[in-house]
């Protein structure tokens, strides 16, 4: 009996918490630009040589395919923190390594890191501290209330999450 | 804090760790015959051969990236549904096709893209869940969701001068 109420009152909860939790979220936003590349880079399969001839797929060949990737962190709930990424110099170094007149095809994917999951619990239990640890802090002024409530609302302000991007493409030179 | 407060804590946290999507979503645009660049175009220094006519965006709100596998998973009872939607992958490439209008001059440069990704919790936590599937389809967001979206803005440009234009 003392079980089945225990189970009772976990599932009364748990409703009652993903109410209140509804829209809790911890997310990260990255603007991705490069504007010092040295060489055309385009998302097609066709850039414009230096004579602004279109320079379609005949007219070049494939020096190499490469891709990497890289961790962006970020701030989106409730403030929004935007970081940027400007992959200009990976652009720029690795056309000149494969000795290639432009980068075609590519391609950006985003995915959401592991330890997201750590944040968002943070971010839960932070909101419960700031929850209970407010009220008690206006009928009780104390030190204790005050340094919960308060690092709780700003744990909850800041929690970053970490995004993992990839870029891919090809590099390519034109046929003589 | 008792042994088993410890553990259910634990618990917990591991619980929040587990229900999470780390597939890649990617932005891919469709093979349109003319470039679109990340960057500026290249110019021959001093000499400018072409003129911004205009501005491309996908308005924000957009989910713009295409799902490179089913991702509804199933553990038990609950239903989790993973990563966006791709509804709108069409919409990046009207866009663009509108922006470009047919016309053999006009590409699009200083193109950046923005990512976005969002872990967190719809209605009905795990533990509600439980209950939660036995009246909702397997469509419905319950638990922990992911989104990854992809927004794109460009620069239209256009050419100057007609030179061998495909």
């Amino acid at each position: 009996m003392k079980n089945c109420s225990k189970i009772i009152f976990l599932i009364v909860i748990s409703i009652c918490s993903s109410l209140i939790l509804n829209g809790c979220y911890v997310g990260a936003r990255v603007n991705l630009t490069a504007s010092h590349c040295d060489f055309p880079v385009s998302y097609t399969n066709n850039f414009y040589d230096s004579d602004y001839n279109l320079v379609g797929l005949d007219e070049y060949e494939i020096q190499e395919e490469f891709s990497f990737k890289f961790t962006k962190w970020g701030i989106t709930s409730p403030l929004n923190i935007e970081s940027e990424e400007d992959i200009s110099k990976k652009l720029n170094d690795i056309i000149k390594k494969n000795n290639g007149d432009a980068i075609v095809d590519l391609q950006v994917s985003v995915s959401s890191s592991l330890l997201n999951g750590f944040f968002l619990f943070t971010k839960v239990i932070s909101f419960w501290g700031a929850l209970i640890a407010t009220p008690l802090l206006i009928s009780d002024p104390s030190n204790e209330y005050a340094v919960v409530a308060a690092g709780s609302i700003i744990v909850y302000l800041f929690t970053p999450a970490a995004s993992h991007i990839k870029v891919e493409g090809k590099v390519v030179k034109l046929v003589e | 804090m008792s042994k088993n407060n410890i553990s259910g804590f634990y618990f917990i946290c591991f619980f929040f760790l587990i229900f999470q999507s780390c597939n890649w979503h990617s932005l891919k645009l469709q093979p349109f015959s003319k470039p679109i660049y990340i960057g500026p175009q290249i110019a021959s220094s001093g000499d400018i051969n072409y003129s911004a006519v205009d501005s491309v965006g996908i308005i924000s709100g957009l989910c713009v990236h295409e799902k490179e596998e089913e991702t509804v998973s199933q553990t038990k009872n609950i239903t989790i549904y993973i990563g966006g939607k791709d509804y709108t992958k069409e919409n990046i490439n009207s866009s663009i096709r509108v922006a470009l209008q047919n016309d053999p001059k006009r590409f699009i440069a200083n193109g950046q893209m923005v990512v976005d990704i969002e872990h967190g919790i719809s209605v009905g936590a795990i533990l509600s869940s439980f209950l939660a599937t036995a009246i909702t389809n397997e469509e419905s967001e319950i638990g922990f969701y992911d989104n990854e979206s992809i927004y794109f803005w460009g620069t239209v440009y256009r050419l100057k001068n007609q030179k061998n234009q495909k």
